[in-house]
């Protein structure tokens, strides 16, 4: 019944006696990339928090690999799952950029080590992202840009079998939307397995293997790119979307703005 | 490439923290010898020496033993017990710095002083039989009264299992300010008192003795090796509390350990030498300016600093005026309250 | 490993010396040539004699005293008004009465006095007030240096002190006979204002209007002076009066202890709202000698006398 990966199972969260999430069931493997999308207030985040174990479910359950997430300790759960919400990241003033990428190998050492900013996976992962230059720079000198960098760098360290982002591309010009989305997709392709919130429909469309659409705190629908109801998404979203197609794929164009 | 003004304090060179330690210690070391040069009894250098080289070779010795006691006796375990206070309150001030994301916070920030303030008013004001005093009561009020304050700070910021971090700050400023109002009664109510309860409140390392350097030192050496070895966990909680717990950092358990390993040093120092400014907020923004701002380095080195510092502001306020001790948090503020506007002043516009 | 060790401390003892090589001129305060064997013969006293001073702990001496540290001014006056002005080798730094206790080294503040000086004077005999008991009685108790704690809180309470401190020092007879002189002098001042109608004074401590209470001193010295103490009926020995207190007790007199604080019969002319005050009508504001009226000394008889001058000049000249 509950498969491999992260598996949310028949899940309610609520505070008081409001249901931010209500009967979500759920499933993220590796080796793909699901894309949730919705309104504001929809419960997307509640629903990313909740694969990343920082909310217990009021009812249902999450595991991790057949495990109950809440009964996997932290050091191993950071071991096996990163989550980052970039976008809310302040930069601490004085680090340098390695010191930052270092602090994603913590469950890696014992808790007391210095964070890994000699380890070689930090190196590596400052390499992959093309910051070797900038290693010894402080964070807070850094450009928008390549702080997003730094953060995706932090991911490569950390080096885990899922990933969760919150909006990884908010703040971010188009050149470094596109970079870091395609940075993400590379890491679902290279076998993990991979959940962005993302406001960018088309975005969505182009990078994701899957659509999770979560309106009113339930799953409205979890479907392949190639099945996403355009229709139902524009109608759930109240805006009218226009399928193209390019490179092969479906993608969408939101309609209303311009014209008369 | 973005090569400015900016990336001047930037470049952390290999050999800058070594650099730092070996400085820092040596200067804590001088601090120490020096400090225990001079006192207002002046001993020769040759008799200093005897009196060292005697008592090393268990000898009895030629120099009048009132030299000898007062060497190694009165001035020696003074002297440490400024450097173990000043390494304390260093510690302290830099990880709660950290925790709270603030460079204003201070080690007496979260009620410490206050409650401490109110168990030595408490045990000064009302007459108690002096055997009591020859005890140390004043001292073990002091500390309940600064662990019991953070107590109820704590428990006043928690809820649902977790601290939060703006709340504890509230909290704080409300015990301490109750504790204010509790010592300010006491002191209205036993005028007669005051004058003893002043020279509590002033601060100062008078009439330490080894058995107080004893019971100071050891939970101050065990609460900074408990914040050297939450540094990385310090570091961790500069990002938001979700990233700390997404990287594995068992933030609640580091919170709560942070807060109490400072207070637990800070309140040790407090019962000892009283409250003494400055020395908690200042020492940990000097090293963060010659290593940067990682806490595990930081810690160490505020200790070390935070020492040195206030065993030279107790050897100024020990022999600056001729006919007697200044306070020494005077000093530490007259040193301190400039140096810090100065460098607020140089980086006025880099803090957010 | 012990060795080295102690080579390391050795090297610290060298630095140690360097520095001190180059000592500053020190605030050189202490004989420390004088071992307390280098004294005078002490004038043996036949049994040890066991005390117990004003906080009530007991104290045993084997010889009076020879080397005396005072930690209070009015510690001070106790020793010089027996006489042993030459057994003073250290006082605190606001003993300046006599004139001769100024030039005696200075142990630092009264609050919080130095204790490398005190114990580097070499004292036999410390005597402190209750000011001390927290900090510096233990530190002096844990070095066996005999410390005597002397807090009268009344008159009676000065006359037990300086009876104590002769038993102590030797010097009984001079005690008893200064007590005796002090006693006739009080006596004369009651004679003088028995059946006078006492006159109501308030005595100002500080321009906040801070002023002695029950069961201090100042209290003791108004009733037998002939006056009624304002704050007499107040709960805390220093309590701080409002101005309405003050104006609705209606005092005859008023007594400037604060004149350090820049206050003057003008000053307390000036202040909204006394004008009706009987003492400012009569224009009795009178400025006291703190120095006298605040130290439990012998010179508390002086206050006395000056106090019963101001409440009654017709009957105490």
């Amino acid at each position: 019944m509950i498969g491999p990966g992260i598996a949310i199972h028949r899940a309610w969260v609520t505070v008081g006696d409001r249901a931010l999430l209500a009967d979500v069931t759920l499933q993220l493997r590796q080796r793909e990339l699901i894309a949730i999308v919705g309104r504001n207030g929809a419960g997307k985040s509640t629903l990313l928090r909740l694969m990343a174990g920082f909310l217990e479910p009021s009812r249902g359950e999450v595991v991790l690999e057949g495990r109950p997430l809440r009964a996997i300790a932290a050091g191993e759960r950071a071991r096996r799952l990163g989550f980052l919400a970039p976008a809310r990241l302040p930069s601490p003033a004085g680090y340098t950029v390695r010191q930052v990428v270092g602090w994603m190998r913590f469950a890696h050492h014992s808790w007391w080590r210095a964070t890994g900013a000699d380890d070689a996976s930090v190196a590596y992962a400052i390499a992959s992202l093309e910051l070797t230059g900038l290693a010894e720079r402080r964070l807070d000198t850094l450009s928008d840009g390549e702080r997003q960098r730094v953060w995706l760098a932090g991911l490569v360290a950390q080096d885990t079998e899922f990933v969760l982002l919150d909006e990884p591309t908010s703040h971010l010009d188009p050149t470094h939307a596109i970079e870091s989305l395609r940075t993400i997709r590379s890491w679902a392709t290279a076998g993990r397995g991979v959940a962005i919130v993302l406001h960018d429909l088309d975005a969505a469309l182009a990078v994701a293997d899957r659509i999770v659409l979560v309106d009113g705190g339930r799953i409205a629908f979890d479907e392949p790119v190639a099945r996403v109801p355009l229709d139902e998404l524009g109608r759930r979203l109240g805006i009218r979307l226009a399928e193209i197609t390019l490179d092969g794929r479906r993608r969408v164009l939101a309609q209303g703005l311009g014209g008369a | 490439m973005n090569v400015g003004v900016l990336d001047r304090p930037v470049a952390m060179s290999a050999y800058r923290v070594p650099v730092a330690f070996l400085t820092l210690g040596l200067v804590l070391v001088a601090s120490v010898v020096v400090a225990v040069g001079f006192g207002r009894v002046p001993i020769s250098a040759a008799d200093q020496l005897a009196i060292v080289v005697d008592r090393l070779g268990g000898r009895s010795s030629t120099i009048d033993p009132r030299l000898a006691s007062i060497l190694l006796e009165i001035r020696l375990p003074r002297v440490l017990l400024a450097a173990v206070t000043g390494a304390a309150l260093a510690t302290a001030g830099a990880a709660l710095q950290g925790l709270f994301r603030n460079p204003l916070a201070d080690p007496y920030l979260v009620g410490v002083s206050s409650g401490a303030s109110v168990g030595a008013v408490l045990t000064l004001t009302i007459a108690l039989p002096p055997t009591l005093y020859a005890a140390g009561v004043v001292q073990l009020a002091a500390f309940v009264g600064a662990v019991g304050a953070v107590s109820v700070a704590l428990l006043l910021a928690r809820a649902g299992g977790r601290t939060s971090v703006p709340s504890l700050l509230l909290a704080g400023v409300a015990v301490a300010a109750i504790g204010g109002a509790v010592s300010s009664y006491l002191l209205f109510f036993h005028g007669e008192r005051i004058f003893a309860a002043y020279a509590w409140l002033l601060g100062g390392f008078n009439a330490a003795d080894w058995a107080l350097l004893g019971r100071v030192a050891l939970p101050v050496v065990a609460s900074a090796v408990g914040l050297v070895a939450l540094g990385p966990s310090l570091d961790l909680l500069q990002l938001d509390e979700d990233a700390a717990k997404a990287l594995g950092l068992r933030v609640e358990g580091a919170k709560l350990a942070t807060i109490g390993f400072a207070s637990l040093a800070t309140a040790a120092a407090v019962s000892a030498a009283g409250l003494i400014a400055f020395v908690g907020l200042v020492a940990p923004h000097v090293i963060r300016i010659l290593v940067g701002p990682e806490h595990r380095t930081l810690l160490v080195l505020s200790a070390i600093g935070g020492g040195a510092f206030m065993v030279l502001a107790d050897l100024v306020a020990r022999i600056a005026l001729p006919e007697g001790d200044l306070p020494v948090g005077v000093v530490t503020a007259a040193i301190g309250g400039p140096f810090f506007l100065a460098l607020l002043w140089s980086r006025r516009g880099q803090l957010a | 490993m012990r060795s080295g060790v102690r080579s390391l401390l050795l090297v610290l003892a060298l630095l140690v010396g360097a520095c001190t090589g180059a000592a500053p001129a020190s605030p050189s305060l202490v004989p420390t040539a004088a071992p307390p064997s280098a004294t005078p013969t002490p004038t043996a006293v036949a049994t040890p004699l066991t005390i117990h001073d004003d906080a009530g702990r007991s104290v045993t001496f084997t010889a009076a005293p020879k080397r005396i540290v005072t930690a209070a001014p009015s510690a001070t006056e106790l020793a010089f008004a027996l006489g042993l002005g030459d057994e003073v080798v250290a006082v605190d730094k606001y003993s300046n009465y006599p004139p001769e206790a100024s030039s005696k080294p200075s142990i630092g503040s009264y609050i919080d006095p130095d204790l490398e000086s005190i114990v580097g004077a070499g004292p036999d005999l410390v005597l402190v007030t209750d000011v001390h008991l927290a900090k510096l009685v233990p530190a002096l108790e844990a070095r066996q240096i005999p410390t005597v704690v002397m807090s009268a809180k009344d008159i009676e309470g000065v006359y037990a002190d300086l009876l104590l401190l002769g038993r102590i020092s030797g010097q009984l007879e001079q005690a008893e006979a200064l007590v005796d002189q002090l006693r006739a002098r009080v006596a004369r001042v009651e004679q003088a204002v028995a059946g006078a109608t006492p006159v109501r004074a308030f005595y100002e401590i500080d321009p906040t209007l801070y002023t002695a209470g029950p069961g201090t001193f100042i209290d003791d010295v108004i009733r037998r002076a002939g006056g009624i103490n304002i704050a007499a009926g107040a709960t805390t020995a220093y309590p701080q009066l409002s101005a309405e207190e003050v104006i609705r007790a209606d005092p005859e007199v008023i007594i400037l202890a604060d004149q350090g604080a820049g206050v003057s019969p003008d000053a307390v002319r000036a202040r909204q709202g006394w004008s009706k005050v009987s003492a400012v009508v009569n224009n009795r504001l009178v400025v006291l000698d703190p120095d006298i009226a605040s130290r439990p000394g012998p010179r508390i008889v002086d206050a006395l006398e000056q106090v019963a001058h101001i409440l009654h000049p017709d009957r105490v000249p």
